[in-house]
C-alpha cells in the first residue's frame, strides 16, 4: 500500500505546483485551465484498516541438558551463550514449614545467615569479595525449601562456585551476625506491618490455614516469632536441609553442560555428602477447623484498622489446586481471564469502566501439596462496599465459564511470559529450577505450553468453581470507621477485626 | 501541510556498538534513520526468541507542565490508551492482548515512554496503533475519558504515595529543592486540586503540541525482517505533520547554598532520613562520577555507609543514588533508623562518611567492586529486548544520538578514583542538603497536622 500511496501524495504536491504556477504566468495570453485539482481523488488514509495479523511464529522451549554429580545431586544445563554472563540455582527442599512453632522465621534467619560469611571469610570480607567479584547472590526462603541464586559474568563463575561451596558447607553462625541480622528482620517485619499489601499477606497466611498450620505464617516469619529465633534453630535448619540429599542445580548462560558439571564437581559434588535425611518436605496437613465461612457470614472476612487510609486493601484467599494438578492449565487459564492481565475482567471493571482503583489483579499460586487463588485490589476507601459488590458480582459471573476469545487472550498471554522469561540467564535458570526442585522432567516447559493451547473452555468452566466466595477468606486492611457500614451494605455483616501480626 | 517527502532526509545508517571490557563479545547492531517529519526510527534485530517491542518515547514530561497543572503529562499518558476513532474504547489494549501482546508506559520529568510487548505477528499491528493514536488521539478526547483517567491516576496517588510507608515525603520534595518557576518545582503526579483542574481542551493543547513526530523517537527491536518493516513504518507515520516544538525551558536558577529542612509524621515505626543533593544533569561531566559515588557509598553490603549505619546498628537500611535528569539532577542518601536509632545519630554518620569521601579518593579495592558491579549491570540490563529499546531511546533523548552505548560504557569505566573524590567535594557536600524527615506519628491521641515545615522550605 504503501508505494501508490507515496505516489498520489507528491502527485497532489505537484499537479497543485503545475496548475497554479502557469495560470498566473499565463493569464494575459489564454483563458485560465480547468483546475486540474478538482478532479484529484483525496488521498486515501493509510491508517485506515488495520493491518491483519501475521502468522504465528514458532516458539520452541528450551530443554535442559541433564546430568548429576557424584553425590547424585541433579544438574541441569541450558545454554545460552548470547552475553558472557551466567545464573546458579541451588535448591534444596525444606523452607518455612519446618520452622519450629512460636519460632517462625527460623529458617528464613539461617538462610540469611549463609551471606554472613564462610569458611576463612568474616561477613565483611565476605560481602567485600562477593561485591568486588559482581557477583549477584541471595539466599532466599519460600514455605517449601530453600533457593541459593548467583548471577555474574561468567569469568568470575569458579570463584563464585567457591564462595556457594563455603556457604554450603562452612557456614560461621557468628553470634554477632546472628543478632544485627535476626534485629534487621524484626525491624523489616514491623515495617511490613505499615505495608497494605505486606500485612494482608501476612494475615491471609494465618487465617487461611490456621495459627498452628506450617504454613500459616510467611516465610519471613512474625515479629514475635523472628525474636524467639536462637542460634539452635539456625543451625538446626541448616543442618538437616542444607545436604545434598534432594538437592538439584540448574545452571543457565554462556556455559556447556560439561563445563557446568566440572565447575560445580569439585565444589557441590564430592565435596557435599549426601548425607540420609528424613524426608525435609512434610506430607500436606488439612487447613485447621474454622478457617472457613462461619454459619452466619458467606465467606469469612478479616479486617486490620488502618485509620485514615485513602484505600481499603481486598486481598480474597479461594483454594487452588497444587503443583502438577492437570487442571492447573485450565485454572490458570481462567484465573488470566478474571484479573491476569490489563483487560481482564475485574481490571476492566473495577479500573477501567468504575476507576476505582489502580488495578486489581489475580493470580494462581500452585505449591507442592496445595494450591491457592488470591485476588487483590486496592480500592477508594469511600466506594469499599460498592466495589466489594461488583467484585463479588463479577466472581460469581465467571464461574459461568470464560469466552473462546478469552481463552485465547490467557494462552497468548501465558506464552508471551515464558518467552520473557526466557530472555535472561536469571530468568532461564530459575524457570528451570522451579521445574527440577519440584520433580518435573526436563520438558516439562513445552508440555505446559502444550496444556494450555490444547486447553478447551469447557475444561476451564469445570474450574471455575473454586471462585466460589463461599470458600473464601476475605482480608481487608482499611480504616474501620469509613468502610465497616459500606460492607454492611455489601452483604457483609460480620467482620472480624485483628491485629496486623 | 499534509503531504511530506516520502524518501527519509537522513540516509539510514548502521552503526555497530561494542560493549567494551569484561562485556567485549556483547555486540547491539542498530539501524538508524529519520523519515521526513522528524520521526527518528532505530530498529534493533534480535532473532533469538519469537517476540518484537516497539518503545516510542516523546519528549515531554512533568517538566513541560504549565502552573496549576501539576501530573498533567502523567495523566496524559493514561489518556493515550483510551481510544481513538479508528480503534474507540479499550482497542488498543483489547487489540493487543487479543494477540498475545502486552503495554504498558511511564511518565518522568523529561520523557514520557509507551512498550508495546508481543509476538511477530503482531508487529505490523503495533506499528499502526502506535501511529494511530500519535496522529488522531487528540480528536477522540471526551470529558468522559478525562474523568475516568482522572480517577485512575488519584487512586494511583493514593497507592503509590499517600498510602505508602514514607512516600509522603517524595511528594514534598520538589518544593524543598526547586524555586517556584523550575521545570521541576512539583511532582510527575501532581496534586488532586491539579488534576482535578485539568480539562479536554487541555488535553487536546498538550496533544497538539508536544506529540508530533518531531518530538518522537520510535525503536523497533525484536524478530523481524527490516525489509518488511521500514515500508510499514514509512506508510503508517510518514504522514502525520510536523510541527514546530515550543521553544526548551529555561529553569530558574538553582541556589545550591539555600538548602531546606522538612519534618512530616507518618504512619510508621522508625524514623527516616532523606538527604537530596543537587547534582549534574543526565549525562553531563560528572554525572557518572556522582553515580559511582553512590554505589561506593551504599551499593552493597560492603558499601560504606551501609557497613557504618546498618552494621553499625545505627539504621535498618541504607540506599544512596543519583536520580539523573535533563535541567540538573538530584542525589538522594535515604536511611531508615534500626529500632532505637535516631535521626540525629543518622545523619552525623552520613556526613562523616561524605566528608571522607571528599578528602580521600576510593580505594582500588572499592574501584574494582564498583567497576564489576556496573559491568554486570549493564549486560544484565541488556539482556532484556524491552530494557535495550528504551536505553536506544533514553541516549535519543538526552545526547541527541542512539549511538551512545560505547560512550555511555566508558565514562562509567574511565572514572578515576580523584574523579569520584572531586565529585563528592563538589555536589555532595554535606551542608549542601535539602533534609526530608520522616517521622512517627504519635500513636493515641488525635494527629498533628500532617506536615510541619522546620527552616524555610522554599
Amino acid at each position: 500500500m504503501s508505494v501508490p500511496y507515496r505516489i498520489l501524495g507528491c502527485g497532489l504536491t505537484c499537479v497543485v505546483g503545475l496548475a497554479l504556477m502557469p495560470s498566473v504566468a499565463a493569464a494575459a495570453r489564454k483563458p485560465v485551465p480547468v483546475p486540474v485539482v478538482a478532479v484529484v481523488p483525496p488521498p486515501p488514509d493509510p491508517l485506515a484498516v488495520a493491518p491483519v495479523i501475521g502468522a504465528a511464529s514458532p516458539f520452541v522451549a528450551p530443554v535442559p541438558v541433564v546430568t548429576t554429580l557424584s553425590n547424585g545431586v541433579g544438574v541441569w544445563v541450558i545454554s545460552k551463550p548470547t552475553l558472557p554472563l551466567v545464573s546458579v540455582v541451588l535448591h534444596v527442599p525444606g523452607g518455612a514449614a519446618l520452622d519450629p512453632m512460636g519460632h517462625e522465621g527460623a529458617a528464613w534467619l539461617s538462610d540469611r545467615l549463609m551471606t554472613q560469611g564462610a569458611g576463612t571469610l568474616d561477613a565483611a570480607a565476605f560481602a567485600e569479595t562477593v561485591e568486588r567479584l559482581g557477583i549477584e547472590l541471595e539466599v532466599r526462603t519460600d514455605q517449601d525449601g530453600s533457593w541459593l541464586t548467583a548471577s555474574m559474568k561468567k569469568d568470575q563463575l569458579g570463584a563464585a562456585l567457591g564462595l556457594i561451596g563455603d556457604m554450603v558447607l562452612k557456614p560461621r553462625w557468628s553470634t554477632g551476625d546472628y543478632k544485627r541480622e535476626r534485629g534487621l528482620a524484626i525491624g523489616a517485619l514491623t515495617q511490613g506491618q505499615q505495608d497494605p499489601p505486606t500485612a494482608a499477606e501476612q494475615a491471609a497466611s494465618r487465617f487461611w490455614w490456621g495459627p498452628k498450620h506450617r504454613w500459616g505464617h510467611p516465610a519471613e516469619g512474625s515479629v514475635k516469632g523472628m525474636g524467639a529465633v536462637t542460634v539452635k534453630d539456625v543451625q538446626g535448619y541448616h543442618a538437616k536441609v542444607w545436604t545434598a540429599a534432594g538437592a538439584t542445580i540448574t545452571v543457565a548462560g554462556d556455559i556447556t553442560s560439561g563445563e557446568a558439571q566440572a565447575a560445580l564437581e569439585s565444589r557441590l559434588g564430592a565435596p557435599w555428602a549426601a548425607k540420609a535425611v528424613a524426608d525435609k518436605r512434610e506430607a500436606p496437613q488439612p487447613r485447621a477447623v474454622g478457617t472457613g465461612q462461619t454459619p452466619d457470614a458467606p465467606f469469612r472476612t478479616v479486617l486490620i484498622d488502618s485509620p485514615d487510609a485513602a484505600q481499603t486493601m481486598f486481598f480474597l484467599v479461594f483454594p487452588g489446586l497444587p503443583e502438577g494438578d492437570a487442571a492447573l492449565p485450565a485454572l490458570r487459564a481462567g484465573t488470566i481471564a478474571l484479573g491476569g492481565s490489563f483487560t481482564s475482567r475485574l481490571n476492566a471493571l473495577l479500573r477501567e469502566k468504575k476507576g476505582y482503583t489502580y488495578g486489581a489483579r489475580a493470580r494462581v499460586e500452585a505449591l507442592p501439596g496445595r494450591g491457592v487463588v488470591i485476588v487483590s485490589s486496592r480500592i477508594r476507601t469511600d466506594v469499599t462496599g460498592l466495589a466489594m459488590t461488583d467484585l463479588l458480582g463479577e466472581l460469581k459471573s465467571i464461574q459461568q465459564g470464560i469466552t473462546p476469545a478469552e481463552l485465547k487472550k490467557a494462552q497468548g498471554a501465558f506464552r508471551q511470559d515464558q518467552v520473557e522469561a526466557m530472555e535472561s540467564v536469571y530468568g532461564v535458570a530459575t524457570t528451570f529450577a522451579n521445574y527440577q526442585a519440584s520433580g518435573f522432567g526436563p520438558g516439562q516447559l513445552a508440555a505446559d505450553l502444550t496444556a494450555m493451547d490444547a486447553l478447551t473452555v469447557d475444561a476451564v468452566k469445570a474450574q471455575m468453581g473454586a471462585y466460589d466466595v463461599r470458600g473464601a477468606l476475605v482480608v481487608l486492611v482499611g480504616d474501620k470507621a469509613k468502610i465497616q457500614e459500606e460492607l454492611h451494605k455489601a452483604g457483609i455483616s460480620t467482620i472480624e477485626v485483628v491485629e496486623a501480626e | 501541510m499534509p503531504f511530506l517527502p516520502a524518501v527519509p532526509l537522513l540516509i539510514p545508517s548502521v552503526a555497530l556498538l561494542r560493549l567494551i571490557g569484561a562485556a567485549s563479545a556483547a555486540e547491539i547492531p542498530f539501524e538508524r534513520y529519520e523519515l521526513g517529519n522528524g520521526l527518528q526510527v532505530v530498529l534493533v534485530q534480535d532473532h533469538s526468541l519469537p517476540q518484537v517491542v516497539v518503545d516510542t518515547w516523546y519528549r515531554v514530561g512533568s517538566g513541560n507542565e504549565q502552573a496549576g497543572r501539576s501530573g498533567f503529562a502523567h495523566l496524559f499518558e493514561h489518556l493515550m490508551f483510551m481510544g481513538t476513532h479508528r480503534l474507540p474504547g479499550s482497542g488498543i489494549d483489547n487489540l493487543m492482548e487479543a494477540n498475545g501482546g502486552w503495554n504498558n508506559a511511564w511518565t518522568m520529568e523529561d520523557a514520557t515512554n509507551y512498550y508495546d510487548v508481543g509476538p511477530p505477528a503482531l508487529l505490523s499491528n503495533l506499528l499502526w496503533i502506535e501511529a494511530d493514536r500519535m496522529q488522531q488521539l487528540g480528536q477522540a478526547m471526551t470529558t468522559e475519558k478525562l474523568d475516568l483517567q482522572r480517577d485512575v491516576v488519584k487512586n494511583e496517588r493514593r497507592q503509590s504515595y499517600e498510602d505508602e510507608p514514607y512516600a509522603i515525603g517524595q511528594l514534598e520534595v520538589p518544593l524543598l529543592m526547586y524555586p517556584k518557576g523550575h521545570p521541576y518545582d512539583h511532582t510527575v503526579i501532581g496534586t488532586h486540586e491539579d488534576l482535578t483542574a485539568a480539562s479536554v481542551e487541555d488535553v487536546k493543547a498538550f496533544f497538539a503540541t508536544w506529540y508530533v513526530p518531531n518530538n518522537a523517537s520510535l525503536v523497533v527491536a525484536g524478530d523481524f525482517d527490516p525489509a518488511l518493516v521500514k515500508p510499514l513504518i514509512e506508510q503508517y507515520f510518514g504522514t502525520i505533520e510536523k510541527k514546530p516544538l515550543p521553544a526548551l525551558p529555561v529553569p530558574a536558577g538553582v541556589d545550591r547554598a539555600q538548602t531546606a529542612r522538612l519534618t512530616l509524621t507518618d504512619d510508621v515505626d522508625y524514623p527516616q532520613i532523606n538527604l537530596y543533593f543537587h547534582t549534574p544533569s543526565s549525562f553531563a561531566p560528572g554525572d557518572a562520577e556522582v553515580q559511582l559515588a553512590g554505589s561506593l557509598l551504599a551499593d552493597g553490603e560492603s558499601s560504606r555507609l551501609y557497613k557504618k549505619l546498618v552494621i553499625g546498628g545505627l539504621a535498618q537500611d541504607v540506599s544512596a543514588y543519583q536520580m539523573p535528569t535533563m535541567y540538573g539532577s538530584l542525589f538522594v542518601i535515604s536511611a531508615t533508623a534500626a529500632d532505637g536509632g535516631t535521626v540525629a545519630a543518622m545523619e552525623s554518620a552520613i556526613a562523616a562518611e561524605l566528608l571522607d569521601l571528599e578528602r580521600n579518593p576510593p580505594s582500588g579495592s572499592e574501584m574494582e567492586r564498583v567497576h564489576n558491579q556496573f559491568d554486570y549491570g549493564f549486560l544484565d540490563n541488556l539482556q532484556s529486548l524491552q530494557n535495550r529499546a528504551v536505553q536506544l531511546n533514553q541516549y535519543w533523548a538526552y545526547t541527541g544520538s542512539p549511538d551512545y552505548l560505547a560512550k555511555d560504557l566508558a565514562r562509567f569505566q574511565d572514572a578515576t578514583p580523584e574523579a569520584i573524590r572531586d565529585a563528592t567535594a563538589r555536589w555532595l557536600r554535606p551542608e549542601l542538603a535539602g533534609v526530608v524527615v520522616i517521622e512517627p506519628r504519635p500513636k493515641g491521641p488525635p494527629a498533628p497536622p500532617a506536615a510541619s515545615p522546620v527552616g524555610g522550605a522554599k
